[in-house]
This record gives structure tokens, sequence and C-alpha cells, in this order.
């Protein structure tokens, strides 16, 4: 039999589960705990003890904050995690950002219209009434300022979305997700390649979205070369023109 | 000819950056309507004052950092109507009788118009924040509003935590316990936040943030301690709440912990006792002789020593967090807040 004691699992402190204020969010039980920081017990002039304590306390929030960050997997936190869960949470996020992303831009094209929510500061609110809140406008109304910039040209509300073709040349499966802005058929649109979040992988090159005006639809070109690496690539789909984003492109290469 | 003191050069700064929060809040509360009941009801707390603090910090960060005075007037806006739905709520939690030197709003319209109102509230700064997309562009409206999302989830969470130590007479709590509820409840919305969202917007997101955490919870702490003595010992015209209030509220603060850690046990056990009860059933003996141990202990003089001490670390950490800024009001008023929070009565 080996000489070497058996590693043995310690004893638990507690024979019940933990039920008080200090675990409410996770922090640790302030009853009988130790300093957190340094080991020391905070010296007893009330000056010096509140900065010691109060040092110790931020100290060990930011610690606490670190930690999380890195066990979500955000670089600069600290070593990666594992590459396979690194690489679904990144996706998450990325498809977090498009989601937002597509939602400001929805956001911003309610707001070019003049239609959306409640009118800011400097705009003048539609009149007429809907329930028990005056929609403003009414005869004991304060006069609004008036706006100090133009409106920019709305677009009409309503419209069908547009219609998408794909064209992909891929050995592999692959997933694709396009978010695009109504009325973009029309426009001449370019697609930056695409980048994964992780520097060290190559970007995706040679996309292009062809505009069809005559069929309000676009076309996207897309090449998965064979031995791309996995992972969730992004770019943004700029109107030529202008420069300004009208919708984003993401797609997904699973692990073999 | 006399120099101004910190005081007073904080106290204009504060009309300056208050002046204009306030008009632009009045915008967002009128909504086009300013007669009818429920923006009344809504406008109450707003149009009873106060010091605009968070507003002008916001402010005054962004501009130290060279942002155009109006760049953070929404996100300014946006706190001030949350903090004011916090106080509505906070009141109805705390069953407070006063705020800014009149009955507090359930007092006056009773809980349930109060909640609503509270939310109404909660959601109008929404709107602010909304509408800088439009000043700010989309990028940092977004990043602002991430920032929001955290302000009030730890706010919220720092309530909760207080809330909790007094719903289950908890009384086994040290100065740590405190600092950390109030850098969740207090210091996040009240110093952190507006810093942090004023360096966001004044460097257009080129800032490391965590840099202005230790400044903004030096800062918060001493401002959360000052307010909670003030509560003892202020001049309850001035302070706009009722003195003695935290103590019958059963408040957990700086002073009651240490009051709890320090007097004799058939003191504490009576004073166990007393937090045990609900403010109903508290009398005005009781908060008396509490109030009286909280002299006789010392625990009113340590609480101030303690604020001392935090203002001065975060005067050490301004030094470190805003050193590189070129000269200005804004980040002069920066620098005179550790000392203006322990100043002021």
């Amino acid at each position: 039999m080996d000489e070497r004691e058996r590693v043995k699992k310690p004893e638990p402190e507690r024979s019940q589960p933990i039920r008080n204020w200090g675990v409410l969010f996770g922090a640790r039980s302030a009853q009988g705990a130790p300093p957190a920081q340094g080991g020391s017990a905070p010296p007893g002039d009330p000056v010096s003890r509140g900065v010691e304590l109060g040092y110790q306390v931020i100290e060990e929030y930011l610690r606490q904050g670190r930690n999380v960050a890195r066990a979500m997997g955000v670089p600069s936190a600290g070593p990666a995690p594992a590459e396979e869960g690194a690489q679904n949470r990144m996706g998450a996020l990325l498809r977090s950002f498009t989601d937002f992303a597509s939602l400001w831009m929805d956001v911003m094209s309610r707001m070019g219209a003049g239609g959306g929510g409640a009118p800011a500061p400097g705009f003048t609110p539609a009149s007429g009434t809907a329930g028990p809140f005056p929609a403003g406008g009414g005869p004991d109304a304060a006069e609004a300022p008036k706006a100090v910039a133009p409106e920019p040209p709305a677009e009409p509300q309503g419209m069908a979305p547009v219609g998408l073709m794909l064209d992909i040349q891929s050995a592999r499966r692959v997933e694709v997700s396009v978010d695009l802005r109504p009325r973009s058929s029309g426009l001449p649109l370019v697609v930056h390649d695409l980048r994964a979040p992780e520097p060290d992988k190559p970007r995706l090159t040679g996309v292009k979205i062809e505009s069809l005006p005559d069929e309000e639809r676009v076309c996207l070109h897309l090449q998965v070369p064979e031995e791309h690496p996995a992972g969730v690539y992004s770019g943004l789909i700029l109107d030529e023109r202008t420069s300004l984003p009208r919708g984003t492109l993401t797609v997904r290469i699973p692990p073999r | 000819m006399f120099a101004r003191s910190t005081s007073d050069r904080v106290r204009e700064r504060l009309d300056d950056y208050g002046a204009a929060a306030r008009a632009r809040m009045r915008e967002y509360l009128r909504d086009g309507q300013t007669r009818h009941a429920f923006y009344e009801l809504v406008s109450d707390y707003p149009e009873r004052g106060g010091r605009s603090l968070r507003a002008s910090l916001c402010l005054a960060t962004a501009r130290a950092f060279g942002a155009h005075p109006t760049d953070a007037l929404n996100s300014a806006v946006a706190l001030e109507l949350l903090h004011n739905a916090f106080l509505v709520h906070d009141d109805l939690e705390d069953e407070s009788q006063e705020r800014r030197g009149s009955p507090t709003l359930h007092l006056r319209h009773g809980a349930p118009l109060a909640i609503n109102a509270g939310d109404a509230l909660a959601v109008m700064s929404l709107r602010p924040l909304i509408d800088n997309v439009s000043t700010l562009g989309s990028r940092l409206a977004f990043r602002i509003l991430e920032e929001a999302e955290r302000m009030a989830r730890e706010s919220v969470e720092g309530q909760a935590l207080e809330l909790w130590w007094r719903q289950h007479h908890v009384v086994e709590l040290s100065e740590a316990d405190y600092l950390r509820m109030v850098l969740k409840k207090t210091c996040w919305y009240t110093s952190i936040y507006p810093m942090r969202v004023g360096a966001l917007i004044g460097t257009r997101d080129g800032v490391e943030l965590d840099r202005y955490l230790h400044f903004g919870f030096f800062v918060g702490a001493a401002f959360q301690i000052q307010d909670d003595l003030l509560n003892l010992v202020g001049d309850e015209a001035r302070y706009g709440k009722e003195l003695d209030g935290d103590i019958w509220e059963g408040k957990r603060t700086l002073m009651l912990i240490h009051l709890l850690n320090v007097m004799k046990s058939s003191e504490r056990d009576r004073l166990c006792q007393v937090l045990g009860m609900s403010r109903a059933e508290r009398t005005r003996e009781q908060v008396r002789w509490i109030r009286e141990c909280m002299d006789r202990y010392g625990s009113i003089e340590y609480a101030r020593q303690v604020a001392h001490g935090l203002a001065g670390a975060a005067l050490h950490e301004f030094l470190l967090a805003f050193a590189d800024l070129p000269d200005s009001l804004d980040k002069d008023f920066l620098a005179a807040l550790p000392t203006w929070v322990i100043e002021r009565a």
C-alpha cells in the first residue's frame, strides 16, 4: 500500500444550508469573517480604521468584479478559459451585440420617421388624447421650444423586410445571420471583412452584397475556405455613398 | 477681501449645475401638459428642490474632460429622475415622514399613488438616455445605458441588503459590512456612476472607468455617513427630514453599528429588543434612550472621525485619478467635494 496518506475531502464546517444575509448577493458573511486583504486587523483609531476598512472593501469589490469577468472569459481579466467555452460565450456576446445593433437601428429609424415614443424636449408633441393621459399640445400646454435642427427625412413606416438571396460556397456547415434596415435594396452596399473576437483568427474576406433594386432584395455572396478556423465572425453592412451602417452580418462556423 | 470657503465654492457650482439640470428635467416632466394631476404628482419631489449633487458630478466630470456643457445634460437629468424615483420608494420602505421639508409622497397621497409615481419617474429616466442617441451617437449612448443598468442593479441590491438587515433584525454587523452596503446602496448612484458617465462622455469612451471607483466610493461613503450624522445632530429645517428618523426606522447606520459593538451587554440586549420592534411599536422614550447612548458611548464622534478619514482618502484618490486633467472650475469642484461632504450642515 502506498505510504502517502490518502487525500480526503475536508469535513465541512457547516451541517446545514447557509441562510444569512451575507450571501444574499454572493458576498461572504461578515460574521466572524477575517479581514478581506492583508490579514491584519485594522488599527484602533477611527480615522485610520475607516480608511483601512474602506480600502479593504473597495479592493475586495474590485477583486470580485475581476473574478466574475475572468469567469465570463473577458480577455483583459486574466488567462482565457477553455477554447470551446470561450467561443460559445463570445458567440453569445456577439449575437447579443447584433441584436442590440438591430434594435438601435430600429430606434433610429423610428426616430427619423418621427414615430416612436414620447417627444424629447425641443420637439413639439402631437396633439390629441389617448386614455387618461393627454398626448400633449392641448390648450393648457406650455409652448414647446422649437427644434434646433431640422428633422431627418422621414421613411415610410410598416415596410416589408428586405428580401435576401444567399450565394454561399462552403464545404462546411455555416450559420448566417443578417440584420438589414428596410429600403436597403436600392442602395450600393458594401460589407466589411468579417472578424472574429479573437485577434489571432484570420478574417473572412471577399464577402460581397449585391443590390437587386428591381427585385427589391439583396444577394449576399460568401465563400468560406475549407481550412478556416471555427468561430463567430461579424462585420458591418454599410451604405457605400454615406458610409453609414445599414446592418450587420454574422457568420458562425461551428467546430468540426 | 475674503477668500471664499470650500463650501461656498462648491455651493456656487452646485447652484449652476443644478439650475441647468432642473431646467432640462422640467421639460421632460412637463410632457406638454403642466396642469395634469398625474404630472403634478410625478413632479412633486423634483420640484421640492435638492442639491442636484449627482447631476452636478456628472456634468462637472464631463466638462473637466473637455465635453461641451450640454453633452452630459441628458444623462444628468436621467440620473436625477431616477434619484427621485428611488426617494419616493425609499420613503415608503423606510416609513419616512418628511422629505425636503414636507410630508413624504405616500403620506400626502397614499401608498398606491406614491408607488406609481416612483415607477413613473423611473420609467421617465429612460427617455433622456434614449435621447442621447441623437446627441452622442448610438455607440456612446449604449455604453451609458449599460452603465445605468449596472448602477441601478447595484443600488437596488444595496437597498435590499439594508432592508434585509432591518426586516430580519440583523445586529451582528461590522463597519466593513456597513461600508459594503453603502458602496452598493449609495456610492454607485451618488458618485461612482455620475463620474463614470461624465468620463465616458468627456473622453468619448476613451478612458478606463475603474480609475474612478476609489474616489467615488470614498466620497460617497463619507457623504452617506455625514447624511446619517445630520439626521441626529443637524438642523431639521435645513436637513429636510425629521431628526432621529433613522433611529425610529431602525436604520443600520455606522453610529448604531458602533453602539451595538461597544455597549454593555445588558444595554445591548435592550437595544436589540427595541430594534426587533416595528416603527409603530417604538416609543419616543426608547428613541431618546438610543440617541443618549450614542452620545455616551462616543458613537457619533466615532462616525464623524471615520467620515473624516474617508474624505481624506477621497482627496488622495482624487489626485491619482484626475491629476492629468487641466485646471478648470469643474476640476476644482471635484477636488473640493470631499471637504464639502463633511463640512456641509
